[in-house]
């Protein structure tokens, strides 16, 4: 029995008081944690589990922080996209706005352009040294801080060691694009069954700002709404390079992620691919049994530059008001070598800091099967299926990153790209046509993309 | 009058209104007012925040003028017309089948012919992804062949055809078959024992009996073809991107402008698309009727 309850049944109070004090008392633990922890909201997209075991690190790696910030998080959409729409949603209605959203970096300027986002500057000073130049570049919108970087998707080039070495390929020798054409259909005559690359009839969305972020004076728009698709050659040339890829027979004619992708992989028909470093994670998974026989290049140099779509970013909505525990928590987890070094042995995501790259490439070289885990699994961890070494063209990818200067109107601009481009594929359009049909559309569809 | 009578007689004309108001109000809120805004921003420059800037018809006049519009809608009314004939011809033959018993264990049978109803969309298209698929599916590994049936825009309208009729066929069997119940069987009887033929009962009875069905059945599966999104898109679509243009339906436009941040132009498609459907509906049914009367 309660001291409350005793104390009442001698008389001493009232049934209310009592009853009231029992409430006070009821609730008290909730006050206490309430004052103790300050709790953040984090969107993320597809699903929690994935940023849940994040907060879980956080609180076995930083338990004075975790003490103090309590993490929410949550998933509004299976894709960034939806993310986005949810976040529109919130900030039209001024409720549930959260207090971190990830975002991909060309999602980023639509949001960066409207003020919404806070300005990380002052926060983000003294990390900033730290950060590779790639990553300072994902920070930034123009020239505010709005983001936290943690996720660079560098430009890779897979390929198939074996495969290679016996069509006498060398790929750091590869440096035009007739060089890469060439090598193509060498590696055709020796291996006739097998692709040095892939490429299907609407080829997959990340292709084009991957191909475009190359030229960093490259840009769909300028501030006044004038697009540059007929003034800047390099949106020809990168139609001609899909198209050339596509009509030459040197790709296995299927895009990435249709279904015949990751068999193509399993039988060898596919032995190259051009894509961003985030493919360690499914090569693996797509073709077990070619442990080892994978290796890890930069990009040809006629298109070594850029970054496929950038990079993954934690943004704080200017409308937060947890933003310096937002910040708090993301900083942790990202911004410090304990928890960078901590999140690539997890995910197996690149730090993006430069006093921790030593530590990784040391913890690589020196990787122990961890408890638990069987033979099939361990053998899939990418730094197993590829060797110790993978992680260094992967950190050298980033010397070559690049993030291309996304307007507001980015993923409208990419869906008229790509439609305009299966159109001349498809030969229903001329070159000509394809160009002029991407910039008249634009301009009607999109006005200036930096009114809104 | 006394005050009583008064009071019973205002509650006997309030309570047929008290019985329709949750209707009413929740077709209001959550239908009519959401609509009334979508028409109002379709007239906006909007980005789902912040002012929506009034541009009169602009947003109209840009979708209208935009090829991919055209293509889409072509692409909708094909998936319409297509699947429609067939799928409505296979659900009523089974059901007349059924009815006059040609089938054996129809119970068995209609949950087979039903089942795919079940299936979610999602699911059903990555079956159909497994037996279409190029270079690596059932059908080509099969027969030997390597074919694009999921690639090529001239074949990947048929397969989405493919999955509609085997997706709708079992709900519309289900639906002829109840409509088939409430046709007395003494009027067929009484023809039969006047000399007329299976087809001329079949022909002269049973359809025109049928017609509120078959009218019923025309019209809802125009509308939900009409607003057709996630078969052609799980089907055709990759890595979170939506079907190819070539393959594509109309909602997809609206789609592709919300997630670009254009709400007035996805109003615009949203509320052109609306249009679309109830002119072809109310057409459908001065049709039908006509033909009927």
């Amino acid at each position: 029995m309660s001291l409350i309850e005793t104390t009442a049944r001698a008389g001493r109070l009232s049934r209310r008081t009592a009853l009231g004090l029992a409430s006070a008392s009821a609730l008290l633990p909730t006050i206490v944690r309430a004052q103790r922890a300050q709790k953040i909201t984090v969107w993320t997209w597809g699903g929690v589990e994935r940023f849940q075991r994040r907060v879980d690190a956080f609180k076995r790696l930083f338990p004075a922080e975790a003490a103090k910030i309590e993490v929410e998080v949550v998933s509004p959409g299976k894709n960034d996209a939806e993310v986005y729409q949810a976040f529109r949603l919130a900030l039209a209605s001024g409720n549930a706005v959260p207090d971190l959203v990830q975002m991909n970096y060309i999602g980023l300027p639509e949001f960066a352009e409207a003020g919404v986002l806070a300005d990380l500057g002052p926060m983000m000073k003294p990390y900033n040294g730290d950060l590779v130049d790639g990553a300072r570049k994902l920070a930034a919108y123009n020239t505010t801080t709005v983001a936290i970087p943690y996720q660079m998707k560098g430009k890779v080039w897979f390929y198939r060691k074996d495969l290679f070495e016996a069509a006498g390929i060398d790929p750091l020798a590869v440096r035009s694009f007739d060089d890469y054409m060439t090598a193509g259909r060498r590696y055709r005559n020796k291996h006739p069954t097998s692709f040095m690359m892939n490429i299907g009839r609407t080829p997959i969305h990340w292709w084009y700002y991957m191909i475009l972020s190359h030229w960093p004076e490259t840009r769909v728009a300028e501030r006044d709404g004038k697009f540059r698709i007929l003034s800047d050659p390099h949106f020809g040339t990168m139609i001609d390079w899909l198209k050339a890829w596509r009509s030459s027979g040197i790709a296995f004619d299927t895009d990435d992620f249709e279904p015949a992708w990751q068999p193509a992989f399993a039988d060898s028909s596919i032995g190259g691919t051009l894509l961003s470093n985030w493919m360690t994670d499914f090569l693996p998974k797509f073709a077990p049994a070619q442990g080892g026989r994978w290796g890890l290049a930069p990009w040809p140099e006629f298109n070594r530059n850029g970054s496929e779509a950038g990079g993954s970013v934690m943004t704080i909505p200017a409308a937060s008001r947890n933003q310096e525990a937002a910040f708090s928590f993301a900083a942790s987890m990202f911004l410090t070598r304990q928890g960078s070094v901590d999140e690539w042995v997890r995910t197996g995501t690149p730090t993006v800091l430069r006093s921790a790259r030593e530590e990784m490439l040391g913890r690589s070289a020196t990787m122990a099967r961890p408890e638990g885990l069987t033979d099939a699994q361990w053998a899939v961890v990418p730094n197993t299926y590829f060797g110790s070494e993978f992680l260094r063209p992967v950190l050298d990818s980033y010397e070559h990153f690049n993030v291309f200067p996304y307007d507001p109107a980015a993923q409208t601009e990419l869906d008229i790209m790509r439609r305009e481009t299966e159109a001349y594929l498809a030969g229903s359009k001329t070159r000509d046509q394809t160009l002029a049909a991407m910039q008249s559309t634009m301009a009607a569809r999109i006005g200036n993309p930096y009114r809104p | 009058m006394s005050g009583g009578v008064m009071i019973r007689s205002a509650r006997a004309v309030l309570a047929p209104y008290l019985f329709v108001a949750p209707f009413l109000l929740s077709f209001a809120g959550l239908f009519l007012g959401p609509a009334g805004y979508a028409l109002y921003l379709s007239f906006t420059r909007y980005r789902g925040f912040g002012v929506a800037r009034w541009v009169g018809l602009e947003n109209y006049a840009v979708v209208l003028g935009y090829d991919a519009f055209w293509i889409m809608l072509g692409n909708t009314l094909f998936y319409w017309v297509a699947h429609a004939i067939p799928m409505m011809a296979l659900a009523l033959t089974l059901a007349i089948a059924v009815q006059r018993k040609a089938i054996r264990w129809t119970r068995t049978f209609k949950t087979l012919v039903f089942l795919p109803q079940v299936l979610a969309s999602v699911a059903t298209a990555l079956l159909f992804q497994t037996i279409f698929g190029s270079h690596y599916g059932l059908i080509d590994r099969l027969l030997g062949f390597d074919t694009p049936w999921l690639t090529d825009p001239a074949l990947s309208r048929w397969t989405v055809v493919a999955v509609l009729i085997w997706r709708s066929t079992g709900y519309w069997f289900i639906v002829f078959l109840a409509g088939l119940t409430t046709i007395s069987p003494e009027i067929d009887e009484a023809a039969a024992i006047d000399g007329a033929s299976a087809w001329q009962r079949l022909w002269r009875i049973t359809l025109p009996l049928l017609r509120p069905t078959l009218i019923f059945a025309v019209l809802v599966d125009a509308i939900v073809t009409l607003r057709l999104f996630a078969e052609p898109n799980v089907l055709l679509g990759k890595a979170g991107a939506l079907a190819p243009t070539a393959a594509a339906p109309l909602l997809n436009l609206v789609v592709e402008q919300m997630r670009g941040g254009m709400f007035g132009a996805a109003a615009a498609t949203g509320w052109l698309l609306f249009s679309l459907i109830a002119v072809l509906t109310f057409a459908l049914f001065r049709l039908m009727r006509e033909r009927g009367a």
